[in-house]
């Protein structure tokens, strides 16, 4: 009880210093953990003098616990209609990656085995901070958040993959071929598990919130039983049983109890390991901050040259790479298994730890909209056509969106030339179609704006998916009105100081919905239930007929 | 790996425990009951689990989490309520348990150091049982819940004067009487120390921390969390239970404005370590007992689910509280407790039982908590058949006549017929305004405590993916739910919550995209700010004079 106190209490003291110094908080986890090893008495504490870690038992299932719940967030249908993108975009960066550390973990004098493992410590990114970081940036569900959900799908199965071949690799080809079979039947039965056997549990037995919990931890225990049975690594066991609870709703059914646990076991997990590594030498530490200047330095422009390739925009792709810049909870993993096997030595298991919590630490600090918009500039191949040829007197829409298409019609009518600036590939196909002039960008680019002539328009719509373009978009062009859609009343303000004319889009909303409401009350006023049947249909079918043009 | 004890014994508990709770469903039975046949099936009766240390940290680490939400639960001033009444009827029952518990077992044929040890392990009620029931069925802050909980405080700490006696006894022989006294006085100076540190710090010390960590809810559950432990670790240090501690820990905490949060918070975490708790009860029990032992665990049993509740029903009624809660608050006790586990196999080392009384007292643990978790479970048909009988009649289970309504205290109204509003941003907040300009009932909900502010409807901190939000929010009887978050699953989970109960929903579709999952989920309305952008949108224009035919 006491080892487990501690363990808590020097969590507690690292979330406030994290919050004090604004960092992540994982890596002062760590560090905070490290301190605790200063002096071994926490050593005598846990009972720890006989060569045994006291706190195994809280590594082993930490992190299994974590693998799980990040699985429970990889929900496939999130980035389906991205699937190509993230196929390549993943298999690239993984693959690339790896050969690059091959390569820098043998110039740095290591031998074969433990150069494999370096590199694969380097190859994927982290489920559990990026997910982390997209959900603060509130950016789960644009599409470069996506495709880096997707890519993580992708290593992460990839990594279970290798992690099963590494552990069997003493056993040679035969070994390695049933680890691999064993892990094709975990695959499917968990597939089984999440297509039809937990819809039909749920909706059989309508499971309370504690029923849930056991649940999810009857499914984590059942495969890690079966994974023990078959001899694979039990991560694989954690990953697959994550991802039988990611589809809707049982996914979001599972969060909030997932949530509190997670926080739990993030946190104890992370200061044992760092009391784990203890405090490291210079000569680790070096190394270590050579290897993470490597996956900093050469997986941004990595991931946003593929992403890129494969359809997404410059500021996307970027943004994606900047993201995905550290190394994954899964080099733990297999630094903890590659030492266990005695394939790599406990310096090499404290490189890989300490690189995994540098480039942790840094993604925060890397990952964000202000990062990617200083990058932009940098890009090679962005398009620096000359304007000429530049439309004048138009009605410039910056951001076509979903709902574009109904400022179309009266804009037509009342005989605007309309152009059209959209990052979206099938916005601009379906635009063209109709012979819409249409230019494929990112609206808050300068060199977009100069090209979609912003600065000879009548007017400019500005409808992106974040303010912070539309401003970007008002410091540039000046002398022509600009109507800017906000959804913040905070924001108004900004764009009127900036010069534009702000359109709160939630009055406009509030206001339909009372309307409805008003309707549904007075039709049957008092019945609780029966008070608002009335079903308005999706905006897409009948509120196209209810032209929201008509005042 | 998995050869590691732990993790192993781990997995065969949760797995044993999902299947039975699912299987108990079909039949009704209560979660702990469940729970305790579950260990009872995995532990003596198949023998593929046996009782390891780690088992024991995780099922400690959840009763003093179960502690703590106790303490969460209640507060200083609920607690001061029923101080009085839960003393008086707390040490009343124990006294007369183990009276009565001692005289049968004279019967039974025991000795009398023997009897004095069954009396005292029938005596006392377990916190933990009582506690996740009252929890189960949402009671623990009701008057009925909190004299319960107050008489399972106060055998608590003569638990602690039993212990701190029990273990200056050496043997039958040698009671080293300064050493015991020491022990007594360190472990009541403790007890007041820890009360005084709890107290003060709840006043002075924690909420501004708190009120700065508020605003990330992973660091106020870290900070709570912690805050629970290090209690513990100071009651250990005093020689108090860590029940003590991690209650004291919850209590200190209970003023501060987040504690409905923390409470759903944790609830999670003790869950899962209280169902440990539990079936490792079960794998700890001596089944081969039982075909020796049945007669006299029967009659012990039975005597704990009847005089129990009655003295308590009597103490409680003749101190002046009305008779239904003081009725509920005695069936609440009828139990014996876990502590019966530890207080009973001391004696035994110290030679001062024999092995019967170690068995009879598991055997009776069993069947009582298994017992009590109907009881409580039943607690209105019970009451409902007593008073039709006319069994409650009697003088003695009657209040004083001038104490009628002394103790009335107002139970918080519950909402209905309201409209829940999710997310404080601009579009919740404007549509929170002009619903109440209409005259309608509100709760507006949000997970950052500052959007809470000015607003004309009751509020409430929270994150919806707890459903214990909603149905604290009241959703079964609301007539509509807004929720205006960016948050695509949370909104998809929130719709798929009101289909579950009847309740229409308007849902925020800030990309049109997700408009055809949310139709699917049987939304009543979507709000699609962006639809309604373009109509302001094209005012404006209209206003700049770019809409007149040229």
């Amino acid at each position: 009880m006491t080892l487990f106190a501690l363990l808590l209490i020097t969590a507690a003291a690292a979330h406030a210093l994290a919050r004090l110094l604004r960092v992540p908080v994982i890596p002062v986890l760590l560090v905070a953990g490290m301190l605790l090893s200063l002096g071994g008495w926490m050593d005598k504490l846990g009972g720890a003098g006989h060569g045994h870690f006291a706190a195994q038992p809280v590594l082993e299932f930490g992190l299994a616990f974590l693998v799980f719940a990040s699985g429970v967030e990889l929900n496939p249908r999130r980035f389906s209609r991205h699937l190509p993108a993230v196929l390549w975009t993943g298999a690239l960066h993984f693959v690339i990656s790896a050969a690059i550390g091959l390569a820098v973990a043998m110039l740095l004098g290591h031998g074969w085995l433990t150069a494999i493992y370096v590199a694969l410590g380097l190859s994927a990114s982290s489920t559990l901070v990026v997910l982390r970081q997209l959900g603060l940036r509130r950016a789960m569900f644009e599409p470069f958040g996506r495709i880096v959900t997707g890519v993580l799908l992708v290593q992460d199965l990839a990594y279970v993959v290798l992690i099963v071949v590494l552990s069997h690799l003493p056993g040679g080809a035969a070994s390695i071929g049933t680890g691999l079979a064993g892990t094709l039947a975990l695959a499917v039965v968990a597939w089984v598990c999440q297509r039809h056997l937990l819809p039909w549990l749920l909706r059989r037995f309508h499971p309370d919130e504690e029923t849930l919990l056991l649940w999810l931890f009857a499914v984590l225990s059942l495969f890690m039983g079966a994974a023990s049975l078959l001899e694979l690594p039990m991560i694989a066991a954690a990953f697959f049983a994550g991802f039988i609870f990611s589809a809707f709703p049982l996914n979001g059914l599972v969060r909030g109890q997932l949530n509190s646990l997670s926080q739990f076991f993030l946190a104890i997990f992370f200061v044992a390991l760092g009391w784990r590594v203890g405090v490291p030498d210079l000569r680790v530490l070096v190394q270590a901050l050579q290897l993470a200047v490597v996956v900093i330095v050469i997986t941004p422009p990595l991931v946003a040259a593929v992403a890129e390739w494969r359809g997404m925009t410059a500021r996307g792709s970027i943004e994606a790479g900047l993201l995905l810049a550290q190394t994954s909870e899964y080099s733990l993993v297999l630094a903890l298994s590659g030492l266990a096997l005695q394939h790599i030595s406990f310096e090499v298991f404290s490189v890989i730890t300490l690189t995994t919590v540098i480039t942790m630490a840094v993604t925060p600090l890397l990952g964000t909209e202000r990062t990617a918009n200083w990058l932009l500039p940098f890009h090679p191949l962005r398009r620096r056509r000359q304007a000429h040829g530049a439309p004048s007197g138009h009605v410039l829409v910056l951001g076509f969106g979903s709902a574009g298409m109904w400022l179309m019609r009266p804009l037509r009518a009342a005989g605007h030339e309309v152009v059209v600036v959209d990052d979206d590939a099938v916005v601009h196909a379906t635009l063209s179609q109709r012979g819409i002039p249409c230019i494929r960008g990112d609206g808050s680019d300068p060199a977009t704006l100069e090209r979609a002539g912003a600065a000879n328009a009548r007017v400019i719509l500005a409808t992106m998916r974040r303010v912070s373009d539309a401003l970007k978009v008002l410091s540039h062009v000046k002398h022509v009105p600009v109507v800017v859609r906000v959804g913040e009343r905070s924001d108004e303000q900004v764009v009127r100081d900036l010069g534009g004319i702000p359109v709160l889009n939630t009055d406009n909303a509030a206001e339909a919905f009372m309307q409805w409401f008003e309707t549904a009350e007075a039709n049957r006023p008092g019945a609780a239930k029966q008070v608002l049947p009335e079903r308005l249909d999706r905006p897409g079918r009948s509120r196209a007929n209810q032209d929201p043009s008509k005042p | 790996m998995l050869e590691d004890g732990f993790l192993r014994s781990f997995g065969i508990i949760v797995i044993a425990a999902a299947a039975f709770v699912m299987a108990g469903r079909l039949v009704r039975m209560p979660a702990i009951v469940v729970y305790l046949l579950a260990g009872l099936v995995v532990g003596p009766l198949l023998g593929i689990v046996g009782m390891s240390s780690e088992l024991q940290l995780v099922s400690e680490t959840g009763i003093a989490l179960l502690l703590f939400l106790v303490g969460l639960e209640l507060s200083f001033a609920k607690i001061r309520d029923v101080g009085r009444v839960a003393l008086l009827a707390g040490l009343g029952q124990m006294a007369l348990t183990l009276a009565g518990g001692y005289g049968l077992a004279r019967w039974l044929g025991l000795a009398p150091v023997e009897g004095v040890f069954l009396g005292l392990a029938l005596a006392f009620s377990s916190t933990v049982v009582v506690v996740k029931l009252l929890d189960e069925h949402g009671q623990l802050g009701q008057l009925h819940g909190r004299i319960a909980v107050g008489i399972l405080l106060i055998q608590d700490v003569v638990v602690i004067v039993i212990l701190t006696f029990l273990t200056g006894l050496g043997g039958p022989e040698n009671l080293e009487l300064a050493g015991m006294l020491g022990g007594l006085g360190k472990a009541f100076g403790g007890m007041a120390a820890l009360l005084a540190l709890a107290m003060l710090a709840a006043r002075y010390v924690l909420p501004r921390p708190f009120h700065w960590a508020a605003r990330s809810p992973e660091t106020l559950l870290i900070w709570a969390v912690s805050w629970c432990f290090l209690l513990v670790l100071v009651a250990h240090e005093f020689g108090l239970s860590l029940e003590v501690g991690a209650f004291l820990a919850g209590l200190s905490l209970a003023q501060l404005p987040y504690n409905e949060d923390l409470k759903r918070r944790v609830h999670p975490l003790m869950n899962l370590f209280v169902a440990i708790f539990f079936v490792s009860l079960g794998i700890r029990m001596d089944l081969g007992a039982l075909r020796h032992e049945w007669w006299p665990a029967l009659v012990l049993s039975v005597f704990v689910l009847i005089i129990k509740p009655l003295v308590v029903l009597v103490a409680v009624a003749r101190l002046g509280r009305p008779q239904r809660p003081a009725f509920f608050a005695g069936l609440s006790v009828a139990q014996i407790s876990e502590f019966s586990f530890i207080l009973v196999p001391l004696g035994l080392q110290a030679g001062l039982i024999g092995p019967r009384v170690f068995s009879i007292t598991g055997l009776v643990g069993v069947i009582s908590m298994a017992a009590s978790a109907y009881l409580i479970r039943y607690a209105e048909p019970i009451h409902a058949f007593c008073h039709r009988r006319g069994l409650l009649r009697w003088r003695w289970l009657q209040p004083p006549a001038n104490a009628a309504g002394a103790a009335a205290t107002p139970e918080a109204q519950p909402l209905a017929g309201h409209i829940i509003v999710i997310g404080m941003n601009t579009l919740g907040r404007k549509l929170v305004e002009q619903l109440a300009a209409r005259g309608e009932t509100l709760l507006a909900i949000d997970t950052d405590p500052t959007k809470l502010h000015g607003l004309p409807a009751r509020t409430m901190l929270g994150n919806v993916e707890y459903l214990a939000v909603l149905e604290e929010a009241g959703l079964a009887s609301a007539k509509l739910l807004i929720t205006t978050l960016h948050i695509e699953d949370t909104n998809n989970l929130v719709a798929y919550h009101c289909r579950a109960h009847g309740v229409p929903c308007a849902v925020n579709v800030f990309d049109l995209s997700l408009a055809d999952d949310l139709l699917d989920l049987d939304v009543a309305y979507l709000i699609a700010p962006k639809v309604e952008g373009v109509r302001a949108q094209l005012q404006t224009l209209r206003d700049l004079g770019h809409l007149e035919k040229p």
